[in-house]
């Protein structure tokens, strides 16, 4: 198992892809969060008016962005296996494919949780930085750091782990990628049409309510939110490691 | 194969020295694969592949250098195999394969790609590698390559076992197996092959007498007082075994111009 899991993270780390994301990631956080946010200021939005709330608005708002990266990341490097048939060198190496498949989430998981981590500081680094050089500073903020980096833990696992959940049903990168842009930004929103408020229990919108930043607006809390994440995870890993086992391997 | 390796799902098993596969530690170090040549990121570099082999199969980063060594890829480690040739491909494969030392290599057509050089290179490294003790099953279309290379070989004719035996064995006993003979006087030599209910065939400037051994047709000449000019022994190849055995299992037959 633990020979698995240094597989998976020298997978992850050893192609390009997930360097570029990486970068891409940051190129968009230093364009949004130095010069829109911090530099220039722009009207209306909560940030560039100095609330008490600026801070967390540009840490979740970063989150959001981030996010979709690491879930990108998380479907590329299960699809990746798929496409380039390496599959059957993982499931030769360790012929168990429970351990594979939890070596996969722990990586994805673990990986979500330290690169969401390290680029919402520098996202909230390059708002500092922008703001110094408009001469502005921050009145007192509203923010429990403890609270809010739980809130983010879960969101960027939970981004993270979805990606790779998908990418494990559909096995296909565009397919994988496809479902992950079109479900949050179309499926779920003409769902709410008929479910009402009860769309904040879908997936993509239960995510994004651990942060309050979904589209569908809620008064759910973010724990219930994360409960609901969880549940969804669970069950869909269930399905995964089915199919894992019943599948053949390409 | 890929059976043989649990990553298809079907009927029956496969032990590995009486264990199936999923009941080892270290698999990688029981079976090494090549089951396709391009089974690769094209953009990790060739040395990276390799060590996630080995961090995965549990055998260490020093290895991968070992195996670059052995498979003449050194000097290409760094670069991504996307522009590999397909020789060069095969090699990263066969690399792959042999990282965890194991004991049974299973190889798909391993020689496909390779240059003539590459060629000799498999052929001798495969036979080293059996002769250390260790199972080699390869799969192959190449019957020449084949017949320089196995023991024993396998016949399989639309998913059916044909044969299962020593190449030696498989040549010699097959029809086109016999004795090639010339003398000075080839209508008598007939008429003697005729009399002694041989079956024979013109071949070049001789008969291929089959089903028979040298010293028979030695004997017979020398009695009937012919001129023995060539007698040896003719075995056929492992070609025209392989035809004869799967003449009525071929899917696609071609047509003629």
């Amino acid at each position: 198992m633990k020979a698995t899991m240094k597989g998976e993270f020298r997978k992850l780390f050893t192609v390009r892809s997930t360097y570029i994301l990486i970068i891409l990631a940051a190129l968009l956080i230093v364009l949004v969060n130095f010069y829109f946010e911090g530099y220039r200021g722009i009207t209306g939005s909560p940030a560039s008016i100095l609330s008490p709330d600026a801070l967390k608005e540009i840490i979740n708002n970063s989150a959001g962005l981030i996010a979709i990266f690491i879930a990108i990341i998380a479907i590329l490097f299960i699809g990746h296996e798929y496409r380039y048939n390496t599959i059957m060198y993982t499931l030769i190496s360790n012929t168990h494919r429970a351990r594979v498949l939890l070596a996969k989430v722990f990586t994805v998981a673990v990986f979500s949780f330290i690169t969401g981590l390290i680029l919402t500081l520098f996202a909230i680094g390059c708002y500092f930085v922008g703001l110094e050089l408009r001469g502005a500073s921050l009145p007192p903020q509203n923010l429990d750091e403890l609270y809010q980096f739980g809130k983010l833990t879960a969101y960027f696992v939970g981004y993270g782990l979805i990606g790779l959940l998908i990418s494990t049903l559909l096995r296909s990168v565009i397919a994988a990628i496809a479902v992950f842009l079109i479900a949050p930004a179309t499926i779920e929103p003409l769902a709410s049409i008929p479910l009402k408020e009860n769309a904040v229990y879908l997936p993509f919108s239960s995510l994004d309510n651990i942060l309050n930043i979904g589209i569908i607006k809620s008064d759910v809390s973010p724990a219930t939110s994360i409960l609901v994440v969880g549940a969804y995870l669970l069950v869909g890993f269930v399905i995964a490691y089915l199919l894992f086992l019943r599948r053949d391997a390409n | 194969m890929r059976l043989m390796l649990g990553l298809d799902n079907g009927n029956g098993k496969t032990i590995y020295d009486g264990k199936p596969l999923h009941k080892y530690d270290k698999p990688s170090s029981v079976v090494g694969i090549l089951l396709e040549a391009k089974a690769f990121h094209p953009t990790r570099s060739a040395r990276n592949h390799l060590k996630i082999l080995a961090a995965s199969g549990g055998i260490s980063d020093k290895r991968v250098e070992e195996v670059l060594d052995i498979v003449g890829l050194k000097d290409v480690a760094k670069k991504g195999p996307r522009k590999f040739s397909l020789g060069m491909s095969q090699r990263l494969g066969i690399a792959a394969a042999i990282l965890g030392k194991p004991k049974y290599l299973i190889l798909d057509e391993p020689a496909n790609g390779l240059d003539p050089e590459g060629i000799k290179w498999l052929r001798d490294f495969l036979k080293d590698y059996a002769d250390r003790g260790n199972g080699v099953f390869v799969s192959s279309h190449l019957l020449s390559e084949m017949s320089q290379m196995a023991d024993n070989v396998i016949v399989i004719g639309r998913g059916k076992m044909i044969a299962n035996t020593s190449i030696k064995e498989l040549v010699s006993r097959d029809g086109q197996s016999g004795v090639f003979v010339r003398s000075n006087d080839m209508k008598k030599l007939k008429i003697l092959l005729q009399k002694s209910n041989l079956t024979f065939e013109t071949q070049d400037s001789g008969l291929l007498v089959h089903k028979t051994k040298t010293d028979h047709i030695g004997n017979l000449m020398h009695t009937d007082g012919l001129a023995v000019l060539e007698l040896s022994n003719h075995l056929a190849s492992l070609e025209e075994v392989f035809f004869e055995l799967t003449a009525d299992s071929q899917e696609y037959k071609g047509g003629k111009q």
